[in-house]
């Protein structure tokens, strides 16, 4: 073992053996998550609690970010256009990259902190000081009782969340440019309309879905399988903030490619 | 019916625990699981449950194999059966009534007022009267081991597995604890397996004791007996003399 290249190819062996092991362990909480699903009994009244708490309770976050992005998409559009091309144009650019990319990704990465990071710490501590294993000897399934309704809430909430983001970017880049552009109302919403389609709507919910399913499942995953005290949470934390970061990323091109 | 694991072995990793563990509890008995720290008791209970799963041997459950199961009927076994954890695993996001009425929420039929009386009673039995509204991070220790105690008996299951019920107890509430596990036997003919450190408590509550060494059931005995025996190990087990037990060396 003290070639430098056994140890090399042994290192890359045992981390592909582990990301296999960590797929497993996916797909084996992704089925144990499904089966519980029928258990809506369990489920059912724990996901008004969780919507309110995934979805409502991020909603001030997810509107700070919108507004200021909504701001500085007006500023940069009319800087970038600089006469030659027509000042309304900035509604269509504040308009499109708000509704198709900013809103949905930018909430959907700041709601990877707030929820993943949630979740994964909540059920994280809930592993390591055993209640989990208290939830199974009470005859609760804790997939029922724990994973699914984060999981539907999430689904269900992000799309309303990106929704009201992409309403208020868009509402900011038009109050910005009434003041600081010197546009009309009238110019702003001639230049939103322009190329807008109602498909970039169901464009941006079909992320917000695809990110609030992502979001809550890495966090519900990280969770369950964290291990060894309150180090361990903290590992599992900033795993499922950083995994669910780069696959809403990576769902965001994947998105790009297959639907546009 | 009764308890019984046979030929269970278990190990994390590399690292073996459970090596043949083969153990019957009779029904109504109380039996107390002695043996080192780290011995592996806490895991020999949770097989019981079916919160681990043996690498190799069986474990019955009321005359049924926890391996045979649907989940369903798992949860059907677990309804017999209270487990008072270690470090009392209470939901810390819950008041100690919600806690204790967790199990009682999954029997179906029982009405909120029933659910709210039982719930008391389970407090009153562990001598923690009045603690409802309270949550867990405003409990000590020992007021947290009881109230992981009072869940466990809430359903009134026929089987209740605790695992170190009395360590970290003042001497008084060690000796409620321990009258509480011989009435649950006594009044409602309770069988338990009760891991415990403590040999007065052993003697005072169980009718049989077993030790675990080395992955496997050393000794299993009544209280009577095991005093007697000639075995070494159970021996530097039981009197605290390293000596007796060569590995201590
Ligand atoms: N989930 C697990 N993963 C890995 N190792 C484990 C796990 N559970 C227990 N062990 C190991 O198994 C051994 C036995 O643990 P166990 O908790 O059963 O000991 P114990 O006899 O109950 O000890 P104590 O009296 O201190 O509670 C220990 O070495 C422990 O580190
Ligand atoms: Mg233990």
């Amino acid at each position: 073992m003290a070639n430098p290249i056994t140890r090399a190819l042994a290192a890359l062996g045992r981390n592909v053996v582990n990301a296999m092991a960590g797929l497993g362990r996916f797909g084996a909480l992704a089925v144990a998550a499904t089966r519980a699903g029928r258990d809506v009994t369990t489920w059912g009244r724990l996901l008004a609690v969780q919507m309110a708490r995934i979805g409502v309770e991020s909603v001030p976050i997810a509107l700070f970010i919108a507004t200021f992005t909504g701001i500085v998409l007006a500023l940069q559009a009319s800087y970038t256009f600089t006469g030659a091309v027509p000042l309304y144009f900035v509604g269509t650019l504040v308009g499109k990259t708000m509704i198709l990319e900013l809103g949905p990704v930018l909430t959907g990465l700041a709601l990877a902190g707030r929820v993943g990071a949630n979740i994964a710490a909540e059920l994280g501590t809930m592993r390591v000081t055993e209640q989990i294993d208290a939830l199974e000897t009470l005859a609760y399934d804790p997939a029922a009782y724990l994973i699914v309704p984060r999981v539907i809430a999430g689904t269900l909430m992000f799309p309303v969340v990106v929704v009201l983001a992409d309403g208020v970017g868009i509402v900011a880049g038009w109050i910005t440019s009434l003041y600081l552009l010197d546009m009309s109302t009238e110019e702003f919403i001639r230049g939103l309309k322009l190329f807008f389609a109602p498909f970039d709507v169901r464009f941006s919910l079909i992320k917000a879905t695809s990110f609030g399913l992502t979001v809550t499942a890495v966090g519900c995953y990280y969770g369950f399988t964290t291990i060894g005290g309150a180090e361990g949470v903290g590992r599992s934390t900033t795993r499922a903030v950083v995994v669910a970061s780069m696959v809403i990323l990576v769902l965001d091109a994947f998105w790009a490619i297959v639907l546009l | 019916m009764s308890l019984r694991l046979v030929e269970v072995h278990k190990a994390f990793g590399s690292k073996q625990i459970l090596k043949g563990f083969t153990l019957e509890v009779r029904e109504g008995e109380t039996l107390a699981l002695i043996g080192a720290s780290g011995s592996g008791k806490s895991v020999a209970l949770k097989h019981i449950i079916g919160l681990l799963q043996p690498d190799a041997g069986e474990v019955w459950v009321d005359g049924r194999r926890i391996a045979d199961l649907e989940r369903s009927e798992l949860y059907e076994v677990r309804r017999n059966v209270g487990y008072v954890f270690q470090f009392a695993a209470l939901f810390d996001s819950m008041t100690v009534g919600e806690n204790v009425g967790m199990g009682l929420r999954r029997i179906p039929g029982m009405s909120e007022a029933e659910i709210q009386e039982r719930v008391r009673e389970s407090l009153r039995l562990v001598d923690l009267p009045g603690f409802e509204d309270r949550y867990p991070a405003e409990l000590s220790g020992g007021q947290k081991k009881r109230a992981g105690l009072a869940r466990a008996i809430a359903t009134h299951p026929k089987y209740v597995l605790y695992d170190e019920p009395t360590t970290g107890l003042d001497p008084l509430t060690k000796t409620v604890i321990d009258r509480l596990t011989i009435r649950m036997r006594k009044e409602l003919n309770v069988t338990g397996v009760a891991v415990t450190h403590d040999m007065d408590s052993a003697y005072r509550m169980a009718d049989r004791i077993a030790m675990l060494h080395d992955g496997r059931v050393r000794f299993v005995g009544t209280p009577a007996e095991i005093q007697k025996t000639e075995d070494r190990v159970v021996r530097g087990f039981i009197e605290g003399r390293p000596e007796l037990v060569g590995e201590y060396q």
